[in-house]
C-alpha cells in the first residue's frame, strides 16, 4: 500500500536522504517499519493528530540547524549516583561512557549487531507496531527502520542504582535517531534518567515491556538548547501488578512532542505519566498521550503541568481509552497550564472513551493566570511581587513534580525549575 | 503610629464609592476593634491600607509612623511593621509551611538590611519559639487543671 498522494513528495525527500544501518537481528523489524512508513506517510498539518502542531520541520528532509547551547549550569541528576551512556549528536560516545556491566541488568548496545539478542528480536519494533492502532504514528516507525543506536535493557533484578541516557548536542546539523528497548522482567525494577537535547533534532522512541509484578520508573529532563526540536515516543506494555512511572521535565526548545503509549494488560497494573514543562518565547510543547486499559482493576494517571509566557505555545491531547471487560478501572487525567501573559496559549484535547460500565474516571483541565489573592497574601507577609510569583509558580508545579518518585531525584528536577524561574527574572 | 485622614475609597473595576472619609488614629500598643454592619467597608478599609488590587484611592492620607502606606508596594507596608490576617489563610499548595514562613521572614529582613536566615538558623528559631509556646500553653493550663482535680 502506498502513501497518501499528497504525503509522499515529503516522504521521498524523507527517505532520500537516509539510509537504513545494517541491522543484523534487527532486519526483519527495520524493514517492516519501513512498509509501514511507506503505507502511511509522513504526518503533515492535515492530520487530525497533528492539530496543533505542525509537523513540518520534524519530518523536513534535512534537520533545521540549532546553535549549540552554552549551558553554563551542573549537568541535570550530576549528583546522581547512575550508570552513565552517553550519545554525542546520537553517536554512542565510549569514553564518557562508564562500564555497561550493573548487576541485575544486561546493558547491549542496538548498534552492536553481532550478537542475536533474541529478546530484543521479540521486542524491538513490536510495541511500536502495536501503538499504531488506533492512530498513526509515522516518526515512530520511521525511528524504527532508521535508528542508528540506542540501549537494549534486559532487567533481571532490582538494579541498584539508575541508568541514565546522557545526550549531548556538539553539531549545529545533527538529526540523530535512537531506538531504545527496555524488557523488566518478573519481579524486577529499575530506573532510566535521560537528559540532555541530544541534536539538533533528536528522534527517539523508547519500548518498554514491564512484565508481572516489575517496576519501570522513568524521569527525563529535555535539554535546554533553545533551537533544538525533537519528537520522542514511549511504547509501554504492562503486565499484572506492574508499576510504569514517567516524568518528563522540558524547558526550552523551539519544538518538542512527546508521545506516550501505554498499555495496561495486566490486572491490577499501575502507570502514571506526568510532565512539567516551562516555556518561554518561541517555544512549542506537545505531550500527545494514549493510555489503554485492557485489564481489570489497573490504574492510570496523566499529570501535566505547562508553564508559559512570551507566547509561548503548550499543547496537550491525552486519552483514556477503556476497553469492554476492563472493569473497576480508575483513570485520571488533569491537564493544567498557567499563562503568565495574555500573549501565550494552551491547547488542550483530553479525551474518554469507555466502553465498561464500571469505572471510574475523572479528567480536568484548566488554563489560568496566577491567583490575585494567593499573590497578595504572599506580599503582605513581606515577600516581594516577582518573588512571590516564583513561589506560586513552583506551587502549580509542585503536583506534576511530586510524582517522581525519590526524594533526590525531585530536589534534581525542583532545583531546575528554580534556577529557570531565576533566571526569567534576572 | 497608624494615622488615617479623611480616606476616601472606590472600587477600580466599576463606579462605587466605598469609603467616603475615614479617619482614624490608632497609637503605639492600642488595640482597637472596628465593627460594622456587613458591607460598611472593614475589609476595604484593611484591604486598602495593606494594599491589595482593585481599590482606587480618591481622596485622604494613611500613614504608619512617618511612612506614607498608599505610595508603596504591598510588600513594603509589610516590612513598614503592617501585617493583615485574613479571616481565611491562604492554602499554597506544594509549598511547605517552612519554605514559606522562611522566604516571608527573610524577605522581611532584606528589607530591613538584614542578613538572610539559612534554612537550619531558621529551623532552630522556630523550634525555640514552638518549645516556648507550649511552656506557656501548659504554664496557662495548669491553675485550670488543677480546679479540674478539685485541689
Amino acid at each position: 500500500m502506498a502513501a497518501p498522494a499528497e504525503k509522499r513528495t515529503s516522504l521521498d525527500e524523507r527517505l532520500d536522504v537516509i539510509a537504513m544501518p545494517e541491522g543484523g537481528w534487527s532486519q526483519t523489524a527495520r524493514v517492516d517499519a519501513l512498509a509501514r512508513v511507506r503505507a502511511s506517510g509522513l504526518p503533515d498539518r492535515r492530520d487530525e493528530y497533528w492539530k496543533y502542531t505542525r509537523p513540518d520541520t520534524l519530518v523536513q528532509a534535512v534537520a533545521p540547524s540549532a546553535a549549540v547551547f552554552d549551558v553554563e549550569e551542573a549537568p541535570v541528576f550530576g549528583t546522581v549516583d547512575r550508570l552513565k551512556i552517553v550519545f554525542v549528536d546520537g553517536v554512542y560516545d565510549a569514553d564518557a561512557s562508564d562500564d555497561l556491566t550493573l548487576e541485575g541488568v544486561r546493558i547491549e548496545r542496538l548498534a552492536d549487531t553481532s550478537a542475536d539478542i533474541h529478546w530484543a528480536r521479540d521486542l524491538y519494533g513490536t510495541l511500536e507496531k502495536n501503538g499504531q492502532t488506533p492512530v498513526l504514528r509515522p516518526l515512530a516507525s520511521l525511528n524504527t527502520a532508521f535508528a542508528t543506536d540506542g540501549v537494549l535493557l534486559h532487567v533481571t533484578g532490582a538494579v541498584s542504582k539508575p541508568i541514565a541516557l546522557i545526550y549531548l548536542h556538539e553539531s549545529e546539523t545533527s538529526d540523530a535517531i535512537l531506538h531504545h528497548v527496555v524488557k523488566v522482567d518478573a519481579g524486577a525494577s529499575v530506573t532510566v534518567l535521560e537528559n540532555g537535547p541530544a541534536a539538533a533534532r533528536f528522534n527517539n522512541v523508547m519500548e518498554v515491556d514491564v512484565a508481572d509484578g516489575a517496576k519501570f520508573h522513568h524521569v527525563r529532563a529535555q535539554g535546554r538548547d533553545h533551537e533544538r526540536r525533537a519528537v520522542t515516543h514511549i511504547f509501554a506494555r504492562l503486565g499484572s501488578e506492574s508499576t510504569f512511572k514517567s516524568f518528563t521535565l522540558t524547558a526550552n526548545g523551539v519544538m518538542t512532542r512527546n508521545e506516550c503509549i501505554i498499555e495496561l494488560t495486566g490486572d491490577d497494573s499501575h502507570a502514571t505519566v506526568a510532565g512539567a514543562c516551562v516555556g518561554d518565547g518561541e517555544f512549542h510543547h506537545d505531550d500527545t498521550i494514549f493510555v489503554t486499559h485492557d485489564a481489570v482493576n489497573c490504574e492510570s494517571r496523566q499529570v501535566f503541568k505547562k508553564v508559559l509566557r512570551n507566547g509561548a505555545t503548550g499543547v496537550f491531547q491525552g486519552k483514556i481509552l477503556v476497553k469492554a471487560g476492563a472493569q473497576k478501572t480508575d483513570g485520571y487525567q488533569i491537564s493544567q497550564s498557567l499563562l503568565l501573559d495574555g500573549d501565550s496559549q494552551f491547547l488542550a484535547k483530553p479525551e474518554l472513551e469507555i466502553y465498561a460500565d464500571d469505572v471510574a474516571c475523572s479528567h480536568g483541565s484548566t488554563s489560568g493566570a496566577i491567583d490575585d489573592t494567593a499573590l497578595f497574601y504572599l506580599r503582605s507577609r513581606g515577600v516581594p511581587q516577582a518573588e512571590a510569583t516564583d513561589l506560586l509558580t513552583l506551587s502549580f508545579l509542585a503536583e506534576a513534580v511530586e510524582e517522581i518518585e525519590g526524594e533526590e531525584l525531585r530536589d534534581e528536577i525542583n532545583a531546575r525549575l528554580v534556577s529557570w524561574l531565576e533566571r526569567r527574572r534576572g | 503610629m497608624l494615622n488615617i485622614k479623611d480616606l476616601h475609597v472606590k472600587l477600580e473595576e466599576e463606579d462605587k464609592q466605598i469609603l467616603k472619609g475615614v479617619n482614624l488614629s490608632v497609637e503605639a500598643g492600642k488595640v482597637h476593634a472596628i465593627m460594622g454592619p456587613n458591607g460598611s467597608g472593614k475589609s476595604t478599609l484593611s484591604y486598602v491600607l495593606s494594599g491589595r488590587d482593585g481599590y482606587e484611592v480618591t481622596g485622604g492620607t494613611a500613614h504608619l509612623g512617618d511612612v506614607d502606606l498608599l505610595d508603596i508596594d504591598p510588600e513594603e507596608r509589610a516590612a513598614a511593621g503592617l501585617f493583615l490576617a485574613f479571616q481565611y489563610p491562604v492554602e499554597i499548595p506544594g509549598v511547605g509551611n517552612m519554605t514559606f514562613l522562611r522566604t516571608a521572614v527573610n524577605a522581611q529582613r532584606k528589607a530591613r538590611g538584614e542578613e538572610e536566615m539559612s534554612a537550619a538558623e531558621f529551623l532552630k528559631v522556630v523550634r525555640a519559639k514552638a518549645k516556648d509556646a507550649e511552656d506557656r500553653r501548659r504554664h496557662a493550663q495548669a491553675p485550670r487543671q488543677r480546679r479540674l482535680l478539685g485541689r
